[in-house]
């Protein structure tokens, strides 16, 4: 029942995106008050990214915390993956914004407090699989990228909400989920968080499932002569829940 | 309007093909977790 409504979902997910799209670029009015009106409306997909991002990046810190507590892979694997994804979405965040700042200040990158507190954001996360990438020992990267998750997740909102909102000299604009969008904009928004958010699970739970396999197959390699070995941590999931 | 048909037809196209790759992933996940989910059964057979 639950597989056929996630079936369901993933199968609607492809035309409610098209919809967005279609209504982002078609539907919505050309925003007053830009240099470039009809590239304004890309704040209809940049804000939702943003949003994104941030839970994103909450659930891999809190899945590492899960880990430090508890000491399970799965939890590891978990934070990973989250992480990996709050990273594109942050990705795209920076994209998205820069059009937008080309559609209202004429230039792609204007070395806004916004813009350049996103790029140190960025480098925190790039840093965190550089950081797990040059540790060799799976125990000691899991402990490793946990701790380093914990301030990753401080310095997001000190980066996004704190220091750009520090100064008035900002070319950002404020107050956008605040009444500063009419009825057509907000449907459009809030569509395309939906969206979002849908291919965030859809992707998140599949890169779970795919490393937690490996580690399964992975481990049971690594004894000679059979299969005969289970992770030590990671706790079985029948095939029902996790073939969804 | 119509001058932003083109420009609509990028961001539909990459999203067609993220979700044509994230549905055909969903079934090699699937396999695999089989694959992983026989071996493990086969742990508990050798015992």
């Amino acid at each position: 029942m639950i597989n056929s409504i996630h079936k369901i979902v993933k199968v609607l997910l492809l035309p409610l995106g098209c919809a967005v799209i279609a209504a982002g670029f078609l539907w919505l009015l050309p925003a007053k008050g830009f240099m470039n009106p009809a590239l304004a409306r890309i704040v209809v997909f940049h804000v939702p990214c943003s949003i994104v991002g941030l839970v994103a990046t909450t659930v891999a810190t809190w899945f590492s915390i899960a880990y430090l507590w508890k000491r399970r892979l799965s939890d590891d694997i978990k934070a990973f993956a989250s992480f990996s994804w709050s990273l594109l979405f942050w990705i795209l965040t920076t994209v998205t914004g820069s059009v937008f700042s080309k559609a209202q200040w004429g230039a792609y990158w204007s070395w806004d407090i916004k813009q350049g507190s996103i790029l140190l954001l960025l480098m925190v996360f790039v840093a965190y699989f550089a950081l797990r990438a040059a540790i060799s020992d799976r125990r000691k990267a899991a402990t490793i990228g946990a701790v380093y998750a914990i301030f990753a997740l401080l310095a997001v909102p000190y980066l996004t909400l704190i220091l750009p909102n520090s100064t008035p000299d900002t070319l950002h604009p404020k107050g956008t989920l605040e009444g500063g969008l009419d009825t057509r904009y907000n449907t459009v928004l809030w569509l395309d968080f939906l969206t979002v958010t849908l291919v965030y699970v859809w992707g998140f739970r599949l890169q779970v499932a795919i490393a937690e396999a490996g580690e399964r197959l992975t481990a049971r390699r690594r004894v000679p002569g059979g299969a005969t070995v289970r992770v030590e941590t990671m706790e079985r999931r029948p095939l029902e829940e996790g073939a969804s | 309007m119509s001058n932003l048909v083109p420009l609509m037809l990028v961001p539909l196209i990459v999203w067609v093909a993220v979700w044509a790759y994230l549905y055909t992933l969903d079934g090699k996940v699937k396999r695999l977790e089989a694959l992983a989910a026989k071996g493990d059964s086969g742990t508990e057979e050798d015992r």
